[in-house]
């Protein structure tokens, strides 16, 4: 299936290492422009959103998309997950998605 | 015939003494027959045309992950062994089936009554006594892999490990990290839902993966057909994994929308914390001597010096002793050669082993080094 299986979960630390990937990111919506908002997710990353993204300032969102070589995401699928997100476990399960790639991570 | 079974099975069995059991199994296959009755025929006599799921009929073999809720351990063992060791074990082949059979009539219903107590065949519960929360038995005429109550568990799993599930064989029971796998649930967003005749299926994607998710319309409930979330929404999973034509599937029995985003991490957490059980033994074996897990109570060791709690995904893979030695090194100000194992075993009020092995544990993860001798070190900082 050409189709990648896996979409790692990652935090902006890892940006450079999933440049042409397709990645499950999580952050606090920090702003929202336009066609592009900023997240923090153990630092910032900037979103460049698609026509249905609905995404709310200062609430939490789930982005699934494709790493540019600028480091900004382009957006696949965008969500809302409400405001009472633990910020600081969505890192430490990122990093240990990581650490037990053999549970989560697909290699294709 | 029942002394002719009895008369084979003392000659090939190790000499137990099996009456027992005989006799038990005897008076409940007939409390079964007559439940079985009062079901088909005062009950529900439509219940064939209406459950497709319900194709058995006499002589068949059933579906095992239908198969007999309240057929404890020793009853099925029992037929087990009747059935490996004598030619003749039609009566007790009767007998298993017709548990079964009982046990999936009671199926649709089985969630509606999660708690309910095994055996109220007497009373006026028009769903019958004989099922345990879905719980399920398979095997039973399958020669020899018996499998039993006590087996039954949950497992949180993530999407791949369910697509990596071992299968021996075609039909064998699934594995995952050697272990045998009966009902699992998972967390992931739904994908695409495509609504059938009969079920609903789903694919559900949690990032490591996706699968199939099949969920039986009950005919008998409104508005069962319909799927109640929306694409890409969460969902927690409670099912069995299924093997059809070489694709899996999971069979679910309840799927409930997911309201809090953080039940996705803690599921995250979860699957690894059962995978590294199954997989290196149980947290606090060893270095953890205190019993403090690596996940659950990592919180602890972030903040027991205080203040060392912006570096939680640098630490959250250490035991909770070499937590406390980070914090310790990294909150008490004292120059560029660091700190000294007496030191830190004062400081932190641990003995020099447990500084020594966290240490050791921190050096493995490069969070720190040893700087004027190999009893001193500082925060490797980067």
């Amino acid at each position: 299936m050409a189709e990648q299986m896996s979409t790692p979960r990652i935090t902006a630390a890892y940006l450079d290492s999933f440049v042409g990937r397709t990645v499950t990111i999580v952050g606090k919506v920090t702003q929202l422009r336009g066609d592009q908002a900023t997240i923090d997710a153990d630092g910032v990353v900037t979103i460049l959103l698609n026509r249905d993204s609905h995404l709310a300032n200062g609430n939490a969102a789930q982005i699934i998309g494709k790493v540019n070589p600028d480091l900004s995401i382009k957006a696949l699928s965008t969500r809302d997950v409400g405001s009472g997100v633990d910020m600081a476990l969505c890192s430490a399960v990122a990093e240990l998605t990581h650490r037990h790639k053999d549970i989560f991570v697909s290699e294709n | 015939m029942n002394e002719r079974r009895t008369r084979k099975e003392k000659q090939s069995g190790p000499g137990i003494d099996w009456s027992p059991w005989e006799d038990l199994c005897r008076t409940r296959w007939k409390g079964m027959k007559q439940e079985r009755r009062r079901i088909i025929v005062d009950v529900n006599p439509g219940l064939c045309d209406h459950a497709p799921w319900f194709d058995w009929r006499p002589g068949h073999p059933v579906p095992g992950y239908y198969a007999t809720p309240g057929w404890n351990l020793a009853e099925a063992e029992y037929a087990e062994r009747l059935l490996a060791g004598a030619g003749d074990g039609d009566a007790v082949r009767n007998l298993v089936t017709a548990a079964t059979e009982v046990g999936s009539l009671s199926r649709s219903s089985a969630y509606d009554g999660y708690s309910k107590p095994g055996y109220g065949a007497q009373g006026g519960d028009d769903s019958g006594g004989f099922f345990a929360g879905g719980g399920s038995q398979q095997g039973s005429q399958g020669g020899g892999g018996g499998k039993s109550y006590q087996d039954e568990s949950l497992r949180p799993l993530t999407i791949k490990q369910i697509l990596d599930a071992e299968e021996p064989y075609s039909g064998a029971e699934f594995k995952v990290d050697g272990t045998p796998i009966t009902q699992i649930t998972f967390v992931g967003q739904v994908r695409s839902i495509n609504p059938q005749q009969t079920n609903l299926t789903f694919r559900v994607d949690d990032g490591t993966g996706q699968i199939d998710v099949k969920k039986w319309i009950d005919a008998d409930k409104q508005g069962d057909a319909e799927p109640s979330f929306e694409i890409d929404s969460h969902i927690r999973v409670w099912g069995r994994l299924k093997s059809f034509s070489n694709k899996r599937h999971v069979g679910a029995h309840v799927i409930r929308p997911v309201t809090d985003f953080n039940e996705v991490n803690y599921h995250l957490l979860e699957a690894t914390y059962v995978h590294l059980v199954n997989t290196r033994g149980p947290a606090g074996a060893a270095a953890n001597a205190n019993g403090d897990s690596m996940f659950v109570d990592g919180g602890d060791g972030f903040n027991a010096g205080g203040g060392g709690a912006q570096l939680p995904s640098k630490l959250s893979g250490c035991s909770a002793f070499a937590k406390k030695v980070y914090n310790y090194l990294n909150n008490t100000p004292g120059g560029n050669d660091g700190m000294h194992l007496s030191n830190i075993t004062g400081g932190t009020g641990l003995g020099m082993r447990e500084v020594i092995t966290a240490a050791d544990e921190l050096l493995g993860q490069g969070l720190i080094y040893t700087t004027v001798d190999d009893e001193t070190w500082a925060i490797l900082d980067y």
